[in-house]
């Protein structure tokens, strides 16, 4: 079974009497273990696209598949769920939470789960990352890099299906870039499913399987 | 200049936030200004009370006749005597004179003396002294209606100005990016200094207007008092009294907003570009974050460790003004309670003791009117020395004849040296006033919890505005917005309970040292209990309500956010 499965997607936002349709018919399947990069010009519907698979959207017509669930009829509470024990998000502008450690923002899915912390975890993953030394920092004593390396660790401890990464190297520097970059190619290689949107032909490239949106419409590129 | 057009199209985003700015000064001002309504129009009510008592004369000989006047003719430094109704009236030629004790104590002895040397005994003088009948001395009552008015103005001052605090905040970005651009501190702070004096221009204006009318209508139909038996209450607005108070508004909220404005001036500008308002909002030292049982719960006790800040400040106004509230509303019901109660004898008729007590046969005579039930003579118990009957309370047969029976009487006893107390028509006026006084209570209490709902709705939507960043963050990864969203409840809920509770506490206990001073009998009404569970209610709701309203965009509009 494919961990992620689009079908016949489209969104449509209809705002002020004219209507943009951001996704546009799409089909495409990730299988498990795979990186899967997607670019296209700004504005031509990734981070939507993206929005729909993570279920923080809600599609105008078509399908999503997550391990075999269709989240375009699953209800608001069952679709949280799925966000937190599914889904690892990695966005653009870190989406961290102001007022809690790095620590505490890392364990925030679990707590939604009112799972206790197995440390050991916690531990490995941040050593992964190089953030022991920052537990108990807040969000805005970090830099950009760490900030997102925080995301990252949130977006695994719930040992998500996919990750979903939304331009997480856009407001980064580029050595800070490369570095997640090679973070998250390495997390591939220990098996987890990434779906990444860049604008970055360089990072694309970095992905065996590449995917490109035009308007809206996908196409696989090669 | 091109500051001004910009922050003047951004005020103009945001209309809703200057009439909230609107509507809490207006509340503000309500209650200084019905206090100092009710202050001059007591202080003029006494004052036309004495006038009418002295008719600005220093004494009143009573009981007397026309021929009694040439008597005190020709008396050094006053005036020529006259006869009006059986009262003769001296007067002073001088206000110095009269303001002198001696002089008066001298002219009294005179007085005292010629009646006694002319055998004319029946005749019963009173002095007025200067200061009881016409210089306005400010009586103890209005002094502490003094104090509390400015305590009341620099308290809401306070609160007002922590209102503006986040007024000004919620444009902070706007500043932010000005001074970036070169405007200086000095202009920015004119705009919103210049917003201020219009928006204080508009609601002193209201107020005085709406406590003005609201005044003059509660004392047309209930507060006015021209009886004899009460303190005389007159509606009466002093202008001077007025422009002060309202200048001492001013003055105190200008210090407090100017103080705000200098401290966001010296902020960095990087600071108050970023606009994160929540961490800078955060407390210092954060509590430990738990995992509890349920996500709304270990979100509850994050929020209540992390950013409770908002919901502490909505505390301090909610709580003493509840507490205010139903100390006043106990108190006062208490107080009418006690005033209207009905006698047990409607009518007094009491004798001037110089001139001995009620004969037999005037006892005798009370009681044979048809009206009356049964009689108490009381004199004796008063006065232990004297040998007659002074004072004759009378229960009547119905307390409705108490008008028929007090007219009666007069007819009995028609000379000066009797007094006719109606209790009944004193306690029936007492009743009327006190439905005047629950009036202007409510209407009091109305503005206050105006204020206080309105502080506690704004300061709550801007939280959970603030908590923008979060509340996406806690979505995406993971919460529905059922957790969310019952979060936030909680907190809210939290903060009701102790609106509501913390005042019940804190005026039970005043209540119960305000009885105990007042050696009367604390009780509890079913008004009381309603009026207290009714503003509990409002504001629960003030404290629940912002947050459903504010964060129901928020998540529904998630998309519009990511
Ligand atoms: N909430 C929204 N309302 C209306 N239009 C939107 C909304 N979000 C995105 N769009 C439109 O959808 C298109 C795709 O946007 P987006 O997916 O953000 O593109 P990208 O991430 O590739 O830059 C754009 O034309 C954008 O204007
Ligand atoms: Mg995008």
């Amino acid at each position: 079974m494919n961990t992620v499965e689009v079908r016949n997607l489209s969104k449509v936002f209809a705002q002020g009497g004219y209507k943009v349709k951001a996704v546009d018919n799409v089909t495409f399947d990730i299988a498990k273990g795979e990186i899967v990069s997607v670019t296209g010009q700004s504005g031509s519907g990734k981070t939507t696209l993206l929005n729909l698979i993570g279920g923080i959207e809600t599609a105008t017509e078509g399908s999503v598949y997550i391990d075999g669930t269709d989240i375009c009829r699953t209800a608001e509470k069952e679709l949280a769920r799925l966000r937190r024990q599914k889904i690892g998000y990695v966005f653009q502008d870190f989406n961290l939470i102001p007022i809690l450690t790095v620590e505490e923002n890392i364990i925030m899915p679990l707590l939604l789960d009112s799972k206790r912390v197995d440390r050991e975890e916690l531990d490995r993953i941040t050593r992964f990352l190089g953030l022991e030394n920052r537990l108990t920092h807040l969000p805005s004593q970090l830099s950009g890099g760490q900030k997102q390396r925080v995301a990252i660790a949130r977006a695994l401890i719930n040992h998500p299906s996919i990750i979903l990464a939304d331009e997480p190297t856009g407001n980064l520097d580029r050595a800070m870039a490369d570095e997640i970059m090679r973070l998250l190619l390495d997390l591939n290689r220990e098996g987890i499913t990434v779906l990444l949107v860049t604008h970055e032909e360089r990072y694309a490239d970095m992905c065996p399987r590449k995917l490109v949106i035009t308007d809206g419409h996908i196409s696989e590129s090669r | 200049m091109r500051y001004l057009l910009y922050l003047k199209r951004s005020f103009r985003r945001q209309p809703k936030r200057h009439l909230t700015l609107y509507i809490i000064l207006t509340c503000a001002f309500i209650l200084p200004l019905l206090i100092s309504v009710y202050r001059d129009s007591s202080a003029y009510g006494e004052r036309q009370q004495a006038l009418d008592m002295t008719k600005g004369a220093a004494f009143h000989i009573e009981n007397a006749s026309g021929e009694d006047a040439e008597l005190f003719e020709g008396i050094d430094g006053m005036s020529a005597p006259r006869y009006e109704d059986g009262v003769i009236y001296l007067r002073f030629l001088s206000d110095e004179d009269w303001r002198d004790a001696g002089t008066v104590e001298r002219c009294g002895e005179l007085i005292m003396e010629r009646i006694e040397q002319s055998g004319r005994t029946y005749l019963l003088p009173t002095a007025y002294s200067f200061d009881y009948a016409i210089e306005s001395d400010t009586g103890d009552e209005q002094t502490v209606l003094l104090l509390l008015n400015i305590f009341i103005i620099v308290l809401s001052s306070f609160v007002v100005g922590s209102a503006y605090k986040s007024h000004l905040r919620r444009f902070s970005s706007d500043m932010g990016v000005l001074r970036s651009c070169g405007a200086e501190n000095r202009q920015i702070n004119g705009i919103f200094l210049t917003e201020f004096a219009v928006v204080f221009a508009l609601s002193s204006a209201s107020a005085l207007i709406l406590s003005a009318g609201v005044m003059k209508l509660l004392f047309a139909s209930f507060l006015e008092v021209r009886d004899d038996g009460f303190a005389w209450l007159i509606f009466r607005m002093d202008p001077v009294n007025t422009a002060l108070h309202i200048a001492v508004f001013f003055v105190v909220l200008l210090a407090v907003i100017s103080f705000t404005l200098f401290k966001f001036g010296r902020e960095p500008m990087a600071n108050a570009a970023r606009n994160d308002l929540q961490s800078s909002e955060m407390t210092k030292k954060p509590g430990k974050l738990r995992i509890k049982a349920s996500p709304e719960r270990s979100l509850l006790a994050l929020w209540l460790r992390r950013t409770n800040k908002t919901h502490r400040s909505c505390l301090w106004v909610a709580v003493p003004v509840m507490t205010v509230f139903l100390f006043l509303f106990a108190y006062l019901s208490l107080d009418a309670g006690w005033v209207s109660r009905l006698p047990e004898y409607e009518l007094t008729v009491s004798k001037n003791g110089a001139l001995g007590g009620f004969t037999q046969e005037e006892t005798a005579s009370v009681e044979r009117l048809e009206q009356v039930r049964e009689i108490r003579a009381s004199g004796e118990a008063q006065n232990p020395q004297s040998d007659g009957i002074y004072e004759i309370d009378i229960r009547l047969t119905s307390p409705e004849l108490h008008e028929e029976a007090a007219a009666l009487l007069k007819q009995l006893f028609p000379g000066a040296e009797y007094e006719i107390v109606d209790s009944q028509a004193r306690a029936e006026r007492g009743r009327e006033m006190s439905t005047g006084i629950y009036f202007m209570l409510l209407f009091i209490f109305a503005a206050m919890l105006g204020f206080m709902l309105i502080i506690v709705y704004m300061k709550l939507c801007d939280y959970i505005e603030d908590s923008r960043k979060t509340i996406k963050a806690l979505s995406t990864v993971g919460a529905s917005n059922g957790v969310i969203r019952g979060s936030y409840i909680r907190q809210s809920l939290v903060s009701a309970g102790l609106a509501a509770a913390l005042p019940a506490a804190g005026s039970i206990a005043l209540f119960l040292l305000a009885a105990n001073t007042a050696a009367q009998k604390p009780s509890v009404s079913a008004s009381l209990i309603c009026a207290y569970f009714a503003v509990s209610a409002v504001t629960a709701c003030a404290f629940i309500l912002p947050v459903c309203r504010s964060i129901r965009p928020i998540l529904e509009r998630k998309e519009s956010i990511l």
